[in-house]
This record gives C-alpha cells, structure tokens and sequence, in this order.
C-alpha cells in the first residue's frame, strides 16, 4: 500500500529534506548492518545527497524506500570496495523479551555462521530479516529478479541450518 | 517433496501464491520432516530478527543541512576538472608545438650552408657510375678545374651535407669549392589600376630603368568592360627586389608571390659533363687523326657526332639556365576596374565578401578544431591520468564538503 502511495505521488513535488526525514533511520540503519555505524552517517548522508542529484530521474518504478536502499546499497559497496574491507559481523545480542523459540538457536553459533555466508546470501538474508523487505523490494535493490532473492534465501537457510542443526539438514 | 521443502522459507516469509501456500502448508502438516525443517528456519529467522542489534541513529541534522546546500548542475560540477583539463591540454598543445623535434637536415644544413655556401658541392658521391668514371679520368689527366665540381645525387648530397656539418662542427677543414650559387629568380604580381595603359607604360620604363626588357605583353578588354594586361619582364637578378618595389607602386596590389630556385647544381654539373665531353671529343679527333681504316674511322666519326650533338644540347642548357639566373622573371597582371554602368550607383558586393569570408572561417576553425583533436589523441597517455586524478580530487573535495 506504501509502494502505491509512493508512486502516486508526482516527483515534482517530491522534496528530498522531507524524504529524508522520513526514511533517514531506515537508511541509516541499512547502512550500518553493512559497513558499520561510524561509516554509516556518511553513507547515509552521500546516498541523500545522490538522490537529491538523481531525484528529478526518479519516475516512481520502485518504492522510494527501495530506491532509495538501492542507492545506499551501491554507496556501501563502493565504501567497502575503497577501503578494501569485508562487510561488519552481524552483531546478535540477548534478548529476555525474544520469542521462546528464538531462544532455542545459539546466537554466537548464528553471528559465526552468517559469516561464512557468501556475500550474496548473506545480503539476501540481512535484507529479508534485518530490513525486513519483501522479497521483490530486496530484488529492486540488488537489481535482481524476486525469484534470485528467493533462491538465494532457500540456500542461506540450509547452509545456516546446517551449521546450526547439523544433525537434521539434507543436501 | 523438493519443490515444497524449496518452497519452505517462501512459505514461512509469506511469499507464495495463496495455492502454493494452501499446497506447503499440508505437506507441512503430512511430514514430520518438513515440520522439523519449518521449525528450524522459523527459530533461525525469529532470532535474526529479534536479536539483531539495532544501531543508534546520528546524523540527521548533518545531512539535512547539506541537503539545504545548492546542487550545482552536472556541467558545473566537472566544470573546475574541465578547466585544469582543457588548460593542461592547451598548455601540452602549446608545448608541443613549440618544442616538436624538427627534421635534423631542414634545420642544420640552412646554418651551414649560410657559413660556407661551398658545402653542398663537394666532390663526393654518385649514382652514375660512368659519369664518375669519366669525370675521374679527366681529372686523372690533369684537366680537373677546382672551380668544376661534379654532380651529386641527391641521397649521396644529403650524406655529404651531413657529414660536411659535422665535419665543420669538430673543427676539421672542409674540402670546399667555391661556385658562384646561381639563383633563378620569378616573382608574379597582381595589381588593380585606375588605367591599365598608362600601368603598361609604366611597366615599361621600369624594366628599361633597371636595365632589363619586357618580354611579353598583351592588352585586352575596354574602358566600359575593364581591362586587363599582363607583362612579363625580365631585369637583371640584382635588381629584382627593386623591379618588385617599382611594380607594387603602380596599384593596389591583390596577389602577390616570388619564388627562388637554386639551380648551383646544375649548372656545375652541365659544366662538369661539358668538359668531360669536349675532353672526349678532342681524344676522339686524336683518334680519328690516326685512324687508318676506312671501318674505324666511321665508327670514331660517329661517336663523335654523337658527343657533339651532347656537348651542342648541354652547352644550350647551360646558356638558358645562366640566362635564367641572370635575369629574373616576374610576370605583372595588370586589372582595370570597369566603369560602373550607373553613375553614382556603386555595386556593393558585400553578401559575396561576407560568405566568402564566413566560409573560409569555417574552413579555418575546422582545421585548426582537427588539429587540436589530433595533439589532444596523440597527448591522451599525459592528459588523460590527469583528467582521472583531477577527477578523483573532484571528488574528494566534494566528500569533505
């Protein structure tokens, strides 16, 4: 419903000071589960300043969330690719208030699996879990097709339960 | 069973279509171990979402306050790397074609030739062996004239040329003969006269004044249609800059060029092969004088013709081309300007002049456009690194504000 509003909406009157506002946290957020919270108000703030130089090119194809993660994404990447670093461990924590069932999984055993994930899985996995996209809008951000995302998830899964639960995972 | 197992985290992401879901969700139900895989994903998943850190959000103000900062436009924002590259090109331009390498010879046998002139008709190489050997052996026989040198092809000149300059650049003597240089001198003058009679007369007293001689002149046209004449004078070499002042005098003047031609070489060379050829004539009446056969005699009779014919064809072509050099030429076009048919009406062609001039413009600014394209390709391996490097200094000022 979201996306659709957001496509209604004319990019004339699209103002980038309000769209930032209103999508700065997710950007912010999206950012540092990549390449850390120190580097990410700098990402954040170069992936506004690029939409702001693209935003008259934007014609509502994708959410504006999505475009804009999309962009963002690519700022990311070309941090990481500058700095010649791998993307930061996902960062588990306890949580008292965690559904029982998520209580059952080792969270040091998850943090040290995701990162032997390959980069594609693993941006699979923190966009459909951590972001909490769907998977067409994490396509738009990748630049992939649904299905892609999809595949790449089922395999992330199995090698993740595989570390996890090695007793009951088949090939 | 693969497709719903590969179906299960769509399943649980609530991904699928409602039929594909209804079709998971049975086998689900139906199989122990699709049940237990389910349960395994929804904890890994659950924890992922649940235990994941949630980074705190700075930053905000920062980048709205940039965002308030006024976006240059594209153009504007390659502007300043623009202009370091353009002004390093320019100045590699500049550079280039000031400091291109010239050809060695253009640029050293002139500085040569101007210290002693004598250099480029040495005695040391050519192509026509027979001519060598003859020349050798009248020189062999004691009629070799210092003031004779010998023609030289232009391959073996270049050669002596050279080794001649940097003979005289180590100090060595060089073997030099000295020739009179022998210049033909042409000059070709266009002028526009108020009356071409009077130009003509004038033309005339000019060439009788300096000594020379009109060779050729016609008059054509009338006073209505404009006339038109053109002189061809011959005056002596010495006088040929003053002959072109004189004529420059007698009008406006539309075209003009002059040209000069070193004939040197070839004039010593007709001398060369003249006294080889009279050498051979006067061995050939030796032998006639003594020949005893009537067989022999006609066949040293005809070799004799035949050198004569040679020597009579040279000696013509050395006259002309000492004629030529004495006395230049210079061919005068002389224009009147038509009465205008309409008194007081003046024919103004200044669409004609304007076009014209617009279209040689165009045709220089093409040019000189190619000739930048070309510095600008064959400078690419210097500008290019600097282009990238003003790029990326682009960017970095840009981050940092």
């Amino acid at each position: 419903m979201q996306a659709v509003q957001e496509k209604s909406v004319p990019t004339e009157r699209l103002d980038i000071s309000e769209i930032a506002r209103g999508y700065y946290d997710c950007v912010f957020r999206f950012c540092a589960r990549r390449i850390g919270p120190d580097a990410a108000a700098d990402a954040a703030q170069e992936t506004f300043l690029t939409a702001q130089r693209v935003l008259r090119k934007y014609r509502g194809e994708a959410p504006l969330k999505t475009w804009l993660l999309g962009i963002a994404h690519n700022e990311c990447r070309r941090i990481l690719r500058k700095k010649r670093t791998e993307p930061v461990t996902l960062e588990l924590i306890e949580d008292p208030s965690a559904s029982p069932e998520s209580s059952w999984v080792d969270r040091s055993a998850l943090q040290q699996a995701m990162t032997k994930l390959s980069s594609e899985h693993r941006e699979a996995v923190v966009l459909i879990e951590l972001d909490g996209l769907s998977y067409e809008e994490a396509g738009h951000v990748l630049g992939v097709p649904a299905g892609t995302v999809k595949s790449r998830l089922h395999y992330a899964f199995v090698i993740l339960r595989r570390t996890l639960f090695p007793a009951g995972v088949e090939a | 069973m693969n497709n719903v197992r590969d179906n299960l985290k769509a399943y649980l992401d609530g991904e699928l279509s409602p039929m594909q879901m209804r079709e998971v969700e049975s086998a689900v139900e139906r199989d122990g171990e699709l049940r237990r895989e389910f349960e395994e994903m929804k904890q890994i998943s659950s924890t992922l979402r649940t235990a994941s850190v949630a980074p705190t959000v700075v930053g905000l103000d920062k980048t709205l306050a940039a965002l308030k900062k006024p976006v240059r436009p594209p153009l504007l924002r390659f502007a300043p790397a623009a202009a370091l590259v353009g002004t390093c090109a320019l100045a590699l331009i500049a550079v280039g074609h000031f400091m291109r390498p010239q050809p060695a010879f253009n640029d050293e046998i002139p500085l040569a030739m101007e210290k002693n002139p004598a250099l480029v008709h040495r005695s040391r190489a050519s192509t026509d062996s027979n001519r060598q050997a003859a020349i050798a052996g009248v020189m062999a026989g004691g009629e070799h004239d210092d003031t004779v040198p010998v023609q030289i092809s232009p391959k073996a000149e270049v050669n002596s040329r050279s080794l001649d300059v940097a003979a005289e650049r180590k100090g060595q003597p060089v073997d030099a003969l000295n020739p009179v240089r022998q210049i033909v001198k042409t000059g070709e003058l266009t002028v526009l006269v108020p009356r071409a009679n009077q130009a003509l007369d004038s033309v005339n007293a000019i060439a009788k004044k300096l000594g020379g001689l009109v060779e050729s002149s016609n008059l054509s046209g009338d006073e209505m249609d404009g006339r038109s004449a053109s002189v061809s004078l011959r005056v002596p070499v010495a006088k040929f800059d003053e002959a072109m002042q004189d004529l420059r005098k007698l009008g406006k003047v539309s075209g003009e060029s002059t040209d000069g031609r070193d004939v040197t070489t070839e004039v010593v060379d007709s001398d060369a092969r003249l006294k080889v050829m009279r050498a051979a004539e006067q061995s050939y009446i030796q032998i006639l004088n003594k020949a005893r056969k009537q067989e022999d005699v006609l066949s040293v009779h005809d070799r004799l013709d035949t050198v004569r014919q040679d020597i009579e064809g040279l000696t013509a072509q050395l006259k002309s081309l000492r004629n030529q050099a004495a006395m230049s030429t210079i061919s005068v076009t002389i224009t009147q300007k038509a009465a205008p048919k309409v008194a007081g009406v003046v024919k103004d062609n200044w669409i004609d002049k304007t076009w014209a001039g617009a279209w040689s413009g165009l045709g220089f600014a093409g040019r000189k456009l190619t000739e930048a394209l070309i510095y600008l390709v064959v400078f690419s391996p210097v500008w290019i690194p600097i282009f990238i490097v003003a790029g990326m200094l682009g960017r970095k000022a840009r981050q940092l504000a």
